[in-house]
């Protein structure tokens, strides 16, 4: 068995050496989702689609929901609780996912000698891949509604890249974890719930009182759904410096992940 | 010898097991004692050690081919991950050279989800081909595996022969330099297995290194040069092929007889009765090594009398464990009293090699068709024997048991009335004596297990 290097080397060339088998696994697990249903592929679009109208009515219609300081228009708020969404479930489906990734995939470890460092990256593949349709319906639903949104939205996978890698950082941490300690899997659906609605999804931090809003900064989503709102809805730049010093967190992160996955693989197979 | 003719080199292996009570433990263990190590202080591992492997070493050289054999549990799927590298050792080195295609256990890293077709290409690229190169053999494994149209379906829906087919098409195609073969192969069916050895064979002649698990002794003595014989983690021996396997057989028999005289052991204990089981040593045993010589035994029984010894003989009364349909074939047995009684029956049982009860008879028998009238002689059942006296009934019968072979129970026991209503067991020893039957197949053959003695006529003339 293969040394295994915790180098941050090693941690973008284990992603460039398997690119192609990444590749292959994110799509299958793209497609295999909705295989066997009767619209297949339509299926990962038709959900977020369907989502947003039925949110796009609820607010507007039924609750009658503005968005504080936004525009007085009533189909605003869900497109702004959208972009909260589509952050947020990035997030989300690579974190749940991760601890019993290793474990759904007994066969890697034990049978073949398989680049386990990159099931995290698949998974976050399949997530950006589900991510990418619904900012699509988004972008469709912002033309029809309120026309071409603003030009800062090209900066929207830049505010993104911190929270990609932070995600890529807890994600290896937590495929180990769950490896050793089976209770991480609940432990993290419970705690993502929390963080849903402990982050500025579904309100602006502006309505929270100014002494609580100082907490709020301790999710690592509250910084990425602020900009992505700024970029996507506001037309409003990012906070450089802001993004820089995230940037390097997240870097430090997903370093971090990896050297304690690397680290702690080798006792898998022994485990499982 | 250059270091590039080595295929693989182990040097003193070891794998040791961490057994933990819970995960939760081997976490601790991960954290802990390096902390500890830090401040300087000692602590108990939170572990219990077990050593599948221990002081392994051996060199397989480009081209040849390694057989590994040992019972169950004896390390050999172990040694076989270690080398593959999906297991980490504990202590020692390997050294690979090459591309390793490994086969171990069923359908190696196949995802049960994904399509055959899939796990094909997924495990193509596991081994280092691009898309591309797999799908240019990917007629070849298709082929190769023939498992038709299921290779479009899931994985988790094949049988194990199939999910072996395809797993071996897969990793005989992608040209390794070292492949490794687990026992799995022994789930195909004839045919497959026959396409498989033929494959190996051919990849052998190409200059592939192999190394090869079998319970099939004659599969590892064809196909492979070298072999070692592991038991309980630790080599035994390392050698030609044909001396490992004779190690193994050894070994085996060893194990076997062990294990059977525990058994004998441990019924003995149960019984708390003071009868010695101490049976001699079946007569027919020094028959120019034509039977079993198995001198231990499994008996039980009330006591009190015993059953010394029991062979088997020809007409003539010479010790003989061979015969032929036609045969005269007589069982002694011996038996050695401790008690003044009568009413004593002394019986034997024969089973054929699959465990089947042939027959099974008595000196009663005899006496009730006696008591019925039937036939004329004296009652066994009627005579007295003292303490201390030594007996022998003969028995003695025209073969008519097909080819097998057959072992001998034999029993001693306490009839209270004439008909079997009123026994009391007093010895009973299991594979007393064995005796084999053969054919001579030009002369006088049947098919089966009793030779009906037939007789055959053409009608109509």
């Amino acid at each position: 068995m293969q040394r295994f290097s915790i180098s941050p080397k090693a941690m973008v060339g284990g992603f460039w050496r398997n690119r192609g088998l990444i590749k292959a696994l994110v799509v299958r697990e793209v497609t295999g989702r909705y295989k066997g249903t009767f619209l297949g592929m339509l299926w990962s679009f038709f959900t977020p689609f369907f989502m947003l109208l039925v949110y796009t009515f609820f607010l507007s219609v039924v609750l009658k929901a503005r968005w504080p300081g936004g525009s007085s228009s009533k189909a605003e708020f869900a497109l702004v609780l959208f972009v909260g969404l589509m952050t947020f479930n990035l997030f989300a489906e690579c974190i749940n996912r991760a601890p019993s990734l290793v474990l759904g995939n007994i066969n890697y470890v034990k049978k073949v000698v398989f680049p386990l460092e990159i099931l995290p990256m698949v998974a976050l593949g399949s997530a950006t891949f589900h991510m990418l349709v619904s900012f699509t319906v988004w972008l469709l639903f912002h033309l029809v509604l309120f026309g071409i949104p603003p030009a800062t939205i090209v900066l929207f996978p830049l505010a993104l890249l911190p929270l990609v890698l932070l995600t890529l950082g807890f994600s290896w941490f937590l495929v180990s974890l769950g490896v050793y300690m089976r209770d991480i899997t609940q432990v993290i659906g419970v705690m993502t719930s929390a963080l849903m609605f402990l982050s500025p999804i579904f309100y602006p931090i502006e309505s929270l009182p100014a002494s609580y809003r100082p907490l709020m900064q301790f999710s690592p989503l509250t910084l990425v759904v602020e900009w992505a709102r700024d970029v996507m809805i506001w037309g409003k730049g990012m906070d450089w410096l802001a993004w820089s010093v995230y940037m390097l967190v997240s870097l430090l992160v997903a370093w971090l992940g990896f050297a304690w996955f690397q680290k702690t693989r080798k006792g898998f197979a022994d485990v499982l | 010898m250059s270091s590039n003719e080595i295929a693989v080199r182990v040097e003193n292996l070891g794998k040791r097991y961490e057994v933990y009570d819970s995960p939760r433990n081997r976490l601790k263990q991960f954290i802990i004692p390096p902390i500890r190590n830090v401040l300087g202080s000692t602590g108990k591992d939170y572990f219990k050690e077990y050593w599948a492997l221990r002081d392994i070493s051996f060199e397989i050289k480009r081209g040849e081919s390694f057989g590994v054999v040992g019972r169950n549990g004896s390390g050999k799927s172990t040694l076989l991950q270690l080398v593959t590298g999906t297991l980490a050792p504990t202590t020692g080195t390997i050294f690979t050279q090459g591309r390793i295609a490994a086969l171990l256990e069923l359908g190696s890293g196949f995802n049960p989800d994904y399509t055959g077709r899939e796990n094909v290409f997924l495990n193509g690229m596991l081994l280092g081909m691009s898309q591309a190169e797999v799908e240019q053999r990917f007629d070849a494994i298709a082929a190769f595996a023939d498992i038709g149209e299921y290779l479009e379906q899931p994985v988790k829906t094949y049988s194990s022969g199939m999910l072996v087919r395809l797993a071996f098409a897969v990793q005989v195609q992608v040209e390794p330099d070292i492949l490794i073969v687990d026992e799995a192969l022994a789930v195909g069916d004839a045919l497959f297995q026959k396409r498989c050895y033929e494959r190996i064979e051919r990849l052998l002649a190409d200059g592939v290194t192999l190394m090869f698990v079998s319970h099939d002794q004659e599969s590892v003595r064809t196909l492979t040069h070298r072999s070692i014989l592991l038991h309980r983690g630790k080599p035994v021996f390392c050698g030609p092929s044909s001396e490992a396997i004779l190690a193994y057989r050894k070994l085996l028999h060893e194990e076997e007889s062990a294990y059977f005289s525990a058994i004998a052991g441990n019924i003995e204990e149960k019984k708390k009765q003071g009868a010695a089981a101490v049976i001699g040593k079946n007569n027919s045993a020094d028959n120019a090594g034509e039977v079993l010589g198995r001198s231990d035994s499994m008996s039980f029984g009330d006591g009190g009398m015993e059953i010394t010894s029991v062979g088997t003989f020809d007409q003539e009364g010479n010790p003989c464990a061979v015969f032929y349909p036609g045969d005269t074939v007589c069982i002694c047995v011996e038996s050695l009293s401790g008690i003044d009684t009568d009413k004593i029956n002394v019986a034997i049982r024969i089973r054929s090699r699959e465990g089947i009860k042939v027959y099974s008879w008595g000196t009663l028998n005899q006496d009730m068709q006696v008591l019925a009238g039937l036939q004329q002689g004296p009652l066994y059942w009627g005579r007295h024997i003292r303490a201390g006296e030594k007996f022998s009934v003969w028995f003695e019968f025209a073969s008519i048991l097909g080819v097998n072979l057959y072992e001998i129970q034999a029993s001693l026991s306490y009839e209270g009335k004439p008909d079997y209503t009123e026994q009391r067991m007093l010895h009973w020893v299991d594979e007393a004596a064995f005796f084999q039957v053969l054919m001579r197949q030009k002369e006088y053959f049947f098919g089966g297990s009793t030779d009906l003695q037939m007789t055959a006529k053409w009608a109509g003339q």
